[in-house]
């Protein structure tokens, strides 16, 4: 495995030999991965690899089974999901779990609702949101689940931006979006990473679109990673270039 | 028609809906039908009764009291009882509230018997008339006292951190987790507010009708039909629901026969389902 180290760096997320599942069914096995800060990570693999169930270790839902889990070099213990929205891991969940019958202005200010700011405050981070997302700003007040799909993950990245992440977790972005859509949103995540200098992990199905957006990637093969390395490196890998591009 | 009548069922009425807020708010936040709440209602009666019978403390003040002893027992009974039993499913939590409820109810019954008791204010009697129409002062007073609390509490649930963090919960509770709503709390308190909330209309009622360990167990039906009338989760939808209980229980009193106020009340609600099976104002809570 091409492990790829920044000098000078610490890692602010670190899994080391993970394994979790679902009741006694097991999903993940002995996953390794670091995450640095300022930086676009993606996490690849097909229907069932695990992406998702990574996700979920991360932000907290999901306890693990063995292995570690450390954020900036502390372990994880014991640490449910809110706590870890406290110190600042935000989870755009796959689905996008929306609260349906709020609007799109309370869905983003529910975003918020870790960090007790005051309400100028939210008010400041609100117009922020919607500075990358004109798109959203025109239905504030319209109720989230009466939006197009790509207009409801706008609406769920943007609730997750509220929360001032380090660490923002994005599952399957662009699933049900037409691909112009999918564009224009990797583009203002592109945007807002250059701006915030925030650490963001993508999990996507298309490859080819992962790796240009991402720097480095990881691929999940039936629970474990089989492959990692810079977005160039995999794009040069026959095997990878085989298996997922179908070139 | 009948002033006398309708007004009687508009006095009735909010009482039904204070009766059936908490029933409402647990069904729509926790998704969990709870039996358990007629016992609760009938030992809200019970303090009330017991405070004034032995201590002659005025039935109205003795709300708070209720109100604190049925919040604390409602976060005992969520957080050693009901968290445990969750993840369980639907079905086995209709189980557990409907022991809890005979558990209750039979330890009320060893504890104060199956005695008929009634609070008797000073002031039960005497009432206002206008035009013909008799408006028991204690009947107006009771049914302002249940439009209070509901209103207090639709204000907590929609304006307050803690009531938005209920409502996003209500609303989705893997996404309330993921933005930071600890949820298992959440619950735990909506549980006990609810507790306290079925615990006041136990004490306004205890005003009204007969204190036994069975009052709870009548109450319950009236609940059912309530919530499901309003739509679960809806606060206005359950005095709204308690509005028509109890107009239409008053006009089958009056001109049926009371024996029929049950059937009456469940042919209403059958008949609503089929058009409206969200209830009337069901959506409001859950939106799209």
């Amino acid at each position: 495995m091409a492990a790829v180290v920044k000098t000078g760096l610490k890692p602010i997320i670190t899994l080391k030999n993970a394994s979790t599942g679902y009741g006694i069914a097991q999903a993940l096995w002995n996953v390794s991965l670091e995450l640095y800060p300022r930086e676009i990570v993606a996490l690849i693999g097909s229907n069932g690899a695990g992406k998702t169930t990574v996700l979920r270790v991360l932000s907290g839902v999901l306890p693990l089974w063995n292995g570690e889990y450390r954020l900036n070099e502390e372990a994880v213990k014991g640490y449910t999901a809110p706590d870890l929205v406290h110190k600042g891991i935000c989870h755009v969940p796959e689905g996008r779990q929306l609260f349906f019958g709020l609007s799109v202005e309370e869905n983003l200010r529910m975003g918020a609702f870790a960090l007790k700011k005051s309400r100028a405050e939210i008010n400041k981070s609100l117009e922020w949101v919607y500075n990358f997302f004109p798109e959203i700003a025109k239905r504030r007040n319209q109720l989230a689940g009466t939006l197009s799909g790509g207009e409801q993950q706008m609406v769920a990245i943007g609730r997750g931006l509220m929360g001032n992440p380090t660490l923002l977790l994005i599952d399957e972005l662009s699933l049900g979006l037409a691909p112009v859509i999918v564009d224009r949103i990797y583009e203002t995540l592109q945007k807002i990473y250059q701006e915030q200098g925030i650490t963001i992990l993508i999990v996507e199905q298309d490859m080819e679109l992962a790796l240009s957006v991402a720097s480095r990637a990881y691929v999940l093969e039936n629970g474990s990673i089989s492959v990692s390395g810079t977005s160039k490196e995999l794009m040069d890998n026959d095997k990878i270039r085989e298996a997922y591009l179908g070139v | 028609m009948d002033l006398q009548v309708i007004i009687n069922g508009i006095l009735l009425g909010g009482l039904y809906g204070l009766a059936a807020v908490g029933f409402s708010l647990i069904w729509g936040v926790m998704n969990i039908v709870d039996l358990a709440q007629g016992a609760y209602l009938t030992l809200g009666a019970y303090i009330t009764f017991w405070l004034f019978k032995l201590w002659g403390i005025d039935p109205f003040l003795t709300l708070p009291v209720s109100a604190l002893i049925l919040f604390g027992l409602g976060f005992l009974i969520e957080s050693q009882i009901i968290k445990r039993v969750l993840r369980y499913g639907f079905v086995m939590l209709l189980v557990v509230t409907y022991g809890l409820n005979l558990l209750l109810q039979n330890a009320m019954l060893v504890a104060w018997s199956a005695d008929y008791r009634s609070v008797t204010p000073a002031y039960s009697g005497a009432g206002l008339n206008i035009g013909g129409v008799n408006i028991p002062y204690i009947r107006l007073a009771l049914f302002i006292a249940a439009l209070l609390l509901v209103g207090l509490l639709t204000i907590f649930l929609n304006k307050t951190r803690v009531g938005n963090a209920i409502r996003a919960t209500a609303l989705n509770r893997l996404a309330a987790n993921l933005v930071g709503i600890r949820t298992e709390f959440i619950y735990a308190l909506t549980y006990s507010l609810a507790a306290a909330v079925v615990g006041m209309a136990g004490s306004l009622i205890s005003m009204v009708y007969t204190v036994s360990p069975n009052l709870g167990g009548a109450f319950m039906t009236k609940i059912f039909v309530v919530t499901v009338l309003g739509g679960f989760g809806s606060l206005p939808g359950a005095v709204l629901g308690g509005l028509i209980l109890g107009i239409t229980e008053a006009f089958t009193a009056s001109y049926i026969a009371p024996g029929l106020m049950n059937a009456v009340s469940f042919i209403l609600l059958v008949v609503i389902l089929i058009f409206r099976p969200q209830g009337l104002m069901g959506k409001q809570f859950y939106g799209a």
